[in-house]
């Protein structure tokens, strides 16, 4: 039966799913680990005051947390939740063999370098049960939220299997030198007062997504309730959890409320890529600047190539407003195969005359929280010097994380179906410019326009992953249902008050 | 050119179900030129005529024997075909048919074919992405297309050259590439071929249509209710003991995504009122036709990604307790989950007609409303009902339908005489 659409409370939703946390410059995503001998539901008891929810913009500082499929096992959710969770969140990111040759590792393009096996984190050599997502105004703040948490952590015996710093560069750009984080989807019913422009802002209808799309228990684009983590109606605590629905199913619904969190660490090569991107734009006999801008759709400054199609424009940063159909339906201003299309292909869809396509291009979006990590390789981040920067030793890249209420139909889908798609809207053999995995492929990538269709080729595979796993973030109910026996420890070792807010 | 389906569907001998499925192992590893340790057994891509084929070992849980198939999609009539396979392959298919009650191995290439015709099962509905374009003409098409490319990359970008000229004037210079300037065999059938299918399916099923009317007038709506209340409470009564078979569907996915292509097998029970097995065969059979009369330029009801798809039923012998069994072949491009969001998004009433005739099955409406519409359901329902396919083959794994039918195109425009809009046209197909 089709379920109608519900307001959300943003009191039991935690804040990074609906908010971006622009004005905390400073993120750090602790990985965690709990051996057998980690008291995991004390910690969260523990660490449950300080979580925060999305009902106020957070000026300090803010905590959000959550679990994969064997931390929530350590949180004693019961077996029968598997039943509704996404099958990719209960297998996990890396799939039974960890070579690269899972299916799931072939579908994601974890292969080679960016196999499971060589991860930093969130494999089997190093474990991963949560992640702790800390955010602060600026880098000391960072350090005492992580002064105060790291206690915490040791106190529940709790391993720390990675740190991932998360930056904010100036102009909002990534390692490449684009403005990135642009398009974001806008959230039926949910709009929490206070949020960033150009974010959750109540939205063209077009870029208007039913909220059952990133939080569970909700309508989702199919007029479905999304759910995951059903239990039955008699599970302990029953009260403290709602029903799926109080008129006709009287079973409990963790996951009401709750997000699956995507978090990959993306390792970018900058001199690789402007390296290629030089040589092409040498070989084509165009601008390197102009052929990049090609790759990603956009102009480092976020134009948009569907719209500025000479020179970059900085009328048109931030500008989001514009269709592939509508605008550029044979790709010649924007490939067919730049990583925006691919990305998004908005009202541009494999789709007969007639659908309407942002609808169906919608069924696949996600809300993207990613941030740069690493010292960038310039300091203002302009292509003009990126170009011609020598190499250097640092690692740096995204910190790449979204949010989802289906992996298998957003996330994955985006990365298999549009994203490393060999055949892509009609392209022969291509992957994504910028993120594709181009498994041993020197290119191709196709131009459009007169006289004819021409290819750049040398295009190398730009970005590794580095670590990565599926996260689930729970409603604060279901957090409260989760320590509803834990002994809470003595609050008095706890850092800054909860819930810093204006 | 002229293209048939081939189903084959014998009992195995339960006490030869082992090494039936090491054969059949060892068949798909040397099928696989990335794993291939020796020649296959049934070395089909020898035949040059066989765009996809599988086999598949249905074992039942339900206690019904376990049953082979083998299917092909082939160039040419089926009685050569059958000829030709007993004729080269013949050996490997008995080592994999000795494995199946009743046969005998080693009485000739006629017995062989005998067999195969005696045991073929005639599909209710049959799709094809690329009609009448063989084999060959595939690859031969691919093989121009590449060749073009290439030639143009080797061109300057002289704004005002005439791409498509220089690429006709360079094919009529390449001995390998200028036969292909003849004009392609048609791909579809005329009109008036259409026109004569449509009446005399009208002649043939007018009658059901009405008798099945009349029984969904009567019964449906009750039906209906009964079947989404049960399915409610399966959902309801969901253990603890079936999240560990949750898992187990998905053992599928090892053999998916290989390449472009991929396959997909369901074989879902149906429900036992017979009124559904009517309702079903006068779907199947209207969609058989709408296959041959409007969906027949690689795009079957707004999905462009499947290759060859097949609809049929297994019958049980007179007397079984067990209700017939509906499998469906798909040889489709893409991940499973786009090509079932393509379903949803684009036919979900299509699917809905045939399969909610089989059990388990989300809820309807009227037939054709709500069904496979519930996503969620739906999906969940399609992993429930498919089973591994041991075997599968692909002639051109990383070819898109929608390659072959531009591919196709590519070479049908290039000796056409035109102004500005055909050569965009050629264009557009590179």
């Amino acid at each position: 039966m089709p379920v109608k659409p519900t307001a959300i409370d943003l009191e039991d939703v935690q804040g990074i799913v609906l908010r971006g946390y622009g004005r905390l410059k400073a993120a750090c995503s602790l990985l965690l680990r709990f051996e057998p001998d980690a008291h995991a539901l004390a910690w969260l008891a523990d660490l449950r005051p300080h979580l925060t929810s999305a009902a106020t913009s957070p000026t300090g500082s803010a905590w959000n947390v959550g679990f994969t499929r064997t931390g929530l096992e350590r949180m004693e959710l019961p077996r029968e939740a598997d039943l509704s969770f996404d099958p990719a969140f209960v297998e996990g990111m890396t799939g039974p063999k960890e070579d690269g040759s899972s299916h799931r590792s072939r579908l994601l393009g974890d292969e080679e370098e960016s196999a499971p096996a060589r991860w930093l984190w969130g494999n089997a050599a190093n474990r991963v049960d949560a992640v702790l997502l800390l955010f602060a105004t600026d880098d000391p703040a960072l350090r005492k939220l992580l002064a105060a948490e790291g206690p915490r952590l040791a106190r529940h015996r709790i391993t720390i299997a990675a740190a991932l710093e998360g930056r904010t560069l100036p102009e909002r750009q990534e390692h490449f030198g684009f403005r990135d984080g642009i398009s974001q989807p806008a959230v039926r019913n949910a709009n929490p007062p206070g949020a960033r422009p150009g974010v959750l802002e109540p939205g063209r209808e077009e870029n208007t997504v039913e909220p059952g799309e990133f939080l569970l228990g909700h309508c989702d684009a199919y007029e479905q309730r999304s759910e995951g983590g059903v239990l039955p109606a008699d599970v302990a605590g029953a009260a403290l959890l709602p029903a799926i629905d109080p008129a006709a199913d009287p079973r409990r619904h963790f996951g009401h409320d709750g997000s699956y969190l995507v978090l990959r660490q993306l390792a970018q090569d900058v001199t690789q890529f402007w390296g290629a991107v030089r040589d092409a734009a040498d070989r084509a006999g165009v601008e390197p600047i102009w052929l990049a801008s090609r790759l990603v759709g956009r102009w480092p400054s976020g134009a948009p190539a569907v719209l500025a199609t000479k020179s970059d424009d900085r009328d048109l940063v931030d500008h989001n407003d514009f269709g592939f159909a509508e605008d550029d339906p044979d790709g010649v201003a924007c490939p067919h195969g730049s990583h925006i299309r691919r990305a998004n292909p908005r009202d541009w869809h494999l789709a007969p005359r007639g659908v309407d396509a942002s609808r169906l291009s919608n069924r696949h979006r996600l809300i993207r929280r990613g941030r740069p990590y690493g010292k960038e390789l310039v300091s203002d981040l302009d292509p003009a010097k990126l170009l011609d920067a020598p190499p250097d030793a640092t690692a740096r890249g995204l910190q790449f994380l979204c949010f989802n209420a289906s992996i298998e139909r957003q996330f994955e889908f985006v990365q298999s179906t549009w994203l490393d798609h060999r055949k892509f809207a009609g392209v022969r053999d291509e992957s994504d410019p910028v993120l594709g995995t181009r498994a041993g492929a020197n290119g191709p990538f196709t131009l459009r326009g007169a006289p004819f269709p021409r290819s750049i080729e040398g295009l190398r595979r730009f970005v590794q992953v580095r670590g990565g796993a599926y996260f689930f973030v729970p409603g604060l109910a279901a957090i409260d249902w989760l320590v509803r026996d834990a002994a809470t420890p003595s609050r008095s070792a706890a850092p800054t008050p909860p819930r810093a807010s204006a | 050119m002229e293209q048939d389906t081939l189903t084959i569907a014998a009992e195995v001998d339960a006490t030869r179900l082992e090494p039936l499925e090491t054969v059949l192992a060892d068949l798909r590893r040397d099928l696989d030129p990335r794993t291939r340790t020796a020649d296959p057994v049934v070395d089909l891509p020898k035949l040059g005529t066989i765009h996809f084929a599988r086999f598949v070992l249905i074992r039942d849980e339900r206690g019904r024997p376990p049953c082979l198939l083998f299917a092909t999609d082939f160039d040419g009539g089926r009685a050569a075909h059958l000829g030709v396979l007993a004729d080269q392959v013949g050996p490997g298919l008995e080592q994999v048919f000795a494995h199946c009650k009743g046969f005998r191995p080693g009485r000739g290439v006629g017995a062989l074919v005998r067999w195969m015709a005696e045991h073929s099962i005639e599909p209710l509905c049959t799709y094809r992405g690329h009609p009448g374009r063989g084999v060959d003409q595939i690859r031969q098409e691919r093989t121009l297309c590449d060749a073009l490319r290439r030639h143009l990359a080797s061109l300057p970008a002289n704004p005002g050259l005439d791409g498509r000229s220089a690429c006709h004037a360079y094919v009529q210079g390449v001995g390998q590439l200028a036969p292909l300037l003849d004009p392609p065999p048609p791909a579809r059938l005329p009109q008036w071929k259409k026109m004569g299918l449509r009446l005399r399916w009208f002649a043939g099923n007018t009658h059901r249509l009405v008798r099945a009317l009349w029984r969904i007038e009567g019964q449906l709506a009750e039906l209906e209710r009964a079947e989404s209340q049960a399915f409610f409470d399966a959902r309801k009564a969901a253990t603890a003991a079936g999240a560990a078979l949750h898992g187990t569907g998905r053992s599928l996915l090892e053999h998916e995504d290989l390449a472009v292509s991929n396959q997909l097998t369901s074989v879902a029970e149906l429900k036992p009122q017979p009124l559904r097995r009517e309702i079903l065969e006068l779907v199947l059979s209207a969609a058989h036709l709408r296959a041959r009369t409007r969906f027949d330029r690689g795009d079957l009801s707004g999905i462009r990604t499947i290759h060859f798809a097949r609809w049929f039923l297994l019958d049980e012998p007179p007397g079984s307790p067990h209700p017939p069994r509906l499998v469906f072949f798909s040889n489709y491009d893409g991940s499973w989950e786009s090509y079932l969001g393509d379903f949803v998004d684009q036919a979900a009433w299509k699917l809905t007609a045939i399969w909610a005739n089989t059990q388990g099955f989300p809820p309807t409406e009227d037939l054709v409303f709500k069904g496979a519409s519930q996503e969620r359901w739906f999906k969940e329902f399609v992993r429930r009902v498919q089973v591994p396919t041991q075997v599968w083959y692909a002639a051109y794994p990383d070819l898109t339908v929608s390659e072959v039918n531009r591919n196709s195109k590519l070479r049908e425009l290039l000796p056409k005489r035109g102004g500005r809009t055909e050569q965009e046209a050629w264009l557009q197909c590179l």
